[in-house]
């Protein structure tokens, strides 16, 4: 899940700003389409990027690691699957409207959403470990609770993922979570594009 | 343009009517100590202010220390679940590399960085490769405002490990010397490596900002920063040897830990296969990191001058392709 966040944070969250400073932002803005359609295709390519890197991790851990994974309920693992994907790439675009905003502030947020955000979603331990905080991760981060649905569902009955909801409920959360991202990503893009307009640093570089 | 008196000319440059001015192409050309050491420290100035001077100070401190001190939760939390109960010599272990790691990583990514915001975003370099000092001088400078950085971030890693997750660290044992000692020899070889990178960086584009994480991840898995060298497979473990990095590391850990687990010795290790005992001595360690960081230091400057000289030759330090 490590390549799809790194993918969400470098290449959608900070690609509308890398885009102003090198002067192409104004082309998006005057293509004839709405932000989210060109957010949205930014997403899909990234998302075919990811998943090779995935799936090589995957081969890897499996053929020299020995990993086992035990799947009880493929058709949850596919459902779980997508809709972290759905969500990760919803908070995506939230942040790249964020983004627009921001000049040299957008590099370190970036890297501030890596390390940070691995800790508190569980990303090299379990997420119920972590208590209270761990529990606001999963309703406030999509890779938390996406990362721990899956876990449940690639190593059922695991002694040690305890702590948490049921991979169903988070299946709900990240429902929920895919479909706020959208909307809320959808209005911060018309009110920031405007402010931006109305501020006129849409094309305002190196700041 | 530097204008001097010629040999013999009494009047000088801007001397009596007719005089002649003659370009002082030693100026120009930037030569001699005191004009690298004037353009190390201004370039780490300008560094320093690029990295910094866009925002307040208390938001670049949380930037800074963020990252750090998250990373160091993540392996504390993850070696104390791992391993029960937290051995208090492990969690040393592992503080103390995570939080090295943190200067590390930036202080390979600064040269390498440097040229990709010059080249790409600010589209300076061509400018700065004509100005009067050279080119790896400013990286240097660059690289080392980005080491402090880092450094600062260490530092604030510590200070977090001892006064929140209760790391036992007794001045008293500390053998300061060897600290020093190790800290001041260890830049020179991650300025090396940050100079190896910028030498790749100047002859690739796309994807490129991403080669200083690569290659430091590559790093971490060879030089003993969570785990000993002893677990690893004897080819890794012997580029893990001669990786001065490793030594580092181990220096650190020496001068700040001297009855600490060792990431080089133990048992089972090829260090003690082939010398018989069980860990380096401090001595030993310190030959080993200049040794080590001397051939990597010289093999990262030839490098780069070949990589400058072709970057020049194919018209390479302006060629920006928006990556």
């Amino acid at each position: 899940m490590a390549a799809f966040w790194l993918n969400v944070v470098w290449m959608m969250a900070s690609q509308l700003y890398w885009e102003k400073s090198q002067g192409n932002l104004e082309l998006y803005f005057a293509a004839p389409m709405h932000l989210m359609a060109v957010l949205l295709g930014m997403a899909v390519g990234g998302l075919v990027m990811s998943s090779t890197r995935a799936a090589a991790i995957l081969v890897i851990s499996t053929l020299v690691f020995g990993v086992e994974f035990h799947v009880e309920q493929w058709g949850l693992v596919v459902v779980v699957f997508v809709l972290t994907l759905a969500a990760l790439y919803g908070l995506g675009m939230v942040m790249a409207s964020l983004f627009l905003l921001w000049g040299r502030e957008a590099f370190h947020m970036t890297n501030l959403m890596i390390e940070p955000v691995y800790f508190v979603s569980g990303m090299n331990f379990p997420i119920g470990r972590l208590g209270t905080l761990g529990a606001i991760a999963i309703v406030t981060i999509p890779l938390a609770v996406g990362l721990d649905a899956m876990r449940q569902l690639v190593f059922a009955g695991a002694p040690y993922l305890t702590g948490t909801p049921p991979p169903e409920v988070e299946a709900v959360i990240l429902l929920v979570m895919a479909v706020v991202f959208t909307l809320l990503a959808r209005r911060l893009i018309t009110a920031i594009e405007r402010m931006a307009r109305a501020r006129g640093s849409l094309s305002i570089r190196w700041q | 343009m530097a204008v001097t008196a010629a040999p013999g000319d009494p009047h000088g440059a801007t001397g009596g009517m007719g005089a002649r001015p003659v370009f002082d192409s030693a100026r120009a050309e930037g030569g001699g100590i005191g004009d690298t050491v004037r353009a190390l420290r201004t370039s780490m100035l300008l560094g320093w202010r690029v990295e910094s001077n866009w925002t307040d100070p208390v938001l670049f401190f949380i930037y800074t220390v963020a990252k750090p001190v998250a990373s160091l939760l993540l392996l504390v939390v993850m070696v104390g679940i791992v391993g029960g109960a937290t051995d208090p010599a492990v969690q040393t272990f592992v503080v103390l590399g995570s939080a090295l790691w943190a200067m590390l990583v930036a202080g390979i990514a600064g040269p390498a960085w440097s040229v990709l915001e010059d080249r790409e975003r600010y589209r300076m370099l061509k400018y700065l490769y004509v100005s009067p000092a050279t080119l790896l001088v400013l990286l240097v400078g660059r690289g080392g405002a980005r080491i402090a950085t880092g450094a600062m971030g260490t530092a604030v890693a510590l200070a977090f490990a001892v006064v929140v997750l209760g790391l036992r660290i007794d001045p008293a044992t500390v053998d300061w010397a060897l600290l020093a000692v190790t800290l001041v020899l260890g830049v020179v070889p991650i300025m090396a490596l940050g100079v190896l990178l910028a030498a790749i960086c100047l002859q690739t584009r796309q994807e490129s900002w991403s080669y200083p994480d690569a290659f430091a991840g590559a790093l971490f898995l060879v030089s003993g920063v969570v785990f000993p060298l002893a677990v690893l497979p004897d080819p890794l473990e012997l580029l893990g040897l001669v990786n001065p990095i490793t030594w580092w590391l181990a220096g650190v850990r020496l001068a700040v830990v001297p009855d600490g687990p060792t990431s080089i010795g133990g048992t089972g290790s090829l260090w003690t296969a082939i010398t018989g005992t069980y860990a380096p001595d401090a001595p030993t360690t310190v030959v080993a990191l200049f040794v080590t960081g001397a051939l990597v230091t010289l093999a990262g400057t030839a490098i780069y001058v070949s990589s400058e000289r072709r970057a020049r030759d194919l018209g390479l330090l302006d060629r920006t392709t928006g990556s």
